[in-house]
């Protein structure tokens, strides 16, 4: 238990600091339930754009093996090289619960096949798979986003938790505890008062009756 | 852990959007945002813009202050989150296809998931003690 002077001003204190204690309690309490919740959204939206992503991607990696196969790997992969790089990737902060989540936009991730570069004598799947890819890229902007996302939500949730845990099992625990203490030590000391008075108002009496009959 | 506990409570609610700007501005704004306590700035996405343009009337747009905040308030019980203003309560009604009477809207934590699921950049959580 806490080492607490059994006093008045003490009790006093006491109360307010457990006002607080539970006050706070309810607000961190309330501020984890809304991280939960918006951590499992993260949570879902990373399945369902890493399951999107990962689509995309199987089927523009099949698109290239049946260019290569078609066209030549030598040409393939030549085109690959003559093909236009570089995207602009838009990246800020953004705040929830005070927690710093990165937000990234990509401005056009889709060509038409004259932006890309490579020869237009290209077959048409080099530029299906060209186009497959390039949408999955802005899916991977997507899932880096909100994995990070879920990165940060997580470690706050943790330690909003901890925080949550030790107030509800050590401090409000222990502050109701010596709260009773001190309460009933003042009631102890209430009482003795009390039968201290009775104690000297009987004595008085006492000696009131003896000093009467004395004079009569 | 008081101390650590005051210092938690305090950073509860910071950064918090220095000012509000009308849907109005954000629309016509290239980079659509407001300023934050600490410095930074939040962006608001283009989409949710547009999905808030849908739900209000093009002469309500002015009245609208971004971002929308939702005030996490204990006394009203766990999960239960009041939105202030008849502009601002109003968009998140027709959101959730709510009647809203008067300037306030109370939501509950399903309600509330859907909100910050459509509108992840133009809400703000507020802490209410």
């Amino acid at each position: 238990m806490m080492a607490v002077s059994p006093t008045r001003m003490s009790l006093l204190r006491l109360r307010r600091r457990i006002a607080l204690a539970r006050k706070g309690h309810d607000l961190l309490r309330e501020k984890m339930d809304a991280l939960v919740m918006e951590f499992f959204e993260v949570l879902r939206r990373v399945y369902e754009v890493r399951k999107e992503a990962f689509d995309r991607l199987a089927s523009a990696h099949f698109l290239l093996s049946l260019c290569m196969a078609s066209w030549g790997t030598v040409e393939t992969e030549q085109a690959a090289r003559e093909a236009a790089k570089g995207v602009v990737l838009e990246t800020s902060v953004r705040y929830v619960m005070g927690v710093p989540v990165p937000v990234a936009e990509v401005e056009v991730t889709v060509r038409s096949p004259l932006e890309r570069g490579y020869s237009l004598l290209s077959p048409s799947l080099l530029d299906r798979a060209s186009e497959e890819f390039e949408r999955a890229l802005k899916l991977l902007v997507e899932l880096a986003e909100l994995e990070e996302t879920a990165r940060a939500l997580a470690w706050e949730l943790e330690r909003t938790r901890r925080r949550v845990n030790a107030l509800e099992y050590i401090l409000i625990p222990r502050l109701e505890a010596a709260l009773r203490f001190i309460a009933m030590r003042l009631d102890e000391m209430e009482r003795e008062h009390f039968f201290r008075l009775k104690r000297i108002k009987a004595l008085l009496e006492r000696r009131e009756r003896s000093g009467g009959g004395a004079e009569g | 852990m008081e101390e650590v506990l005051k210092a938690e409570l305090a950073r509860l609610n910071s950064p918090f959007p220095k000012q509000r700007i009308s849907l109005e501005e954000a629309l016509s704004s290239e980079r659509p945002g407001v300023p934050l306590t600490n410095g930074a700035f939040q962006p608001f996405r283009r989409e949710e813009l547009e999905l808030l343009a849908s739900l209000v009337p093009e002469g309500k747009r002015g009245e609208l202050r971004l971002p929308i905040l939702l005030a996490l308030d204990p006394g009203l019980g766990r999960g239960a989150v009041r939105v202030r203003g008849e502009a601002e309560s109003r968009a998140v009604g027709s959101l959730l296809g709510k009647r809203v009477e008067g300037g306030e809207l109370v939501i509950y934590r399903p309600e509330l998931r859907e909100v910050r699921r459509r509108l992840p950049t133009t809400t703000y959580y507020l802490f209410l003690p």
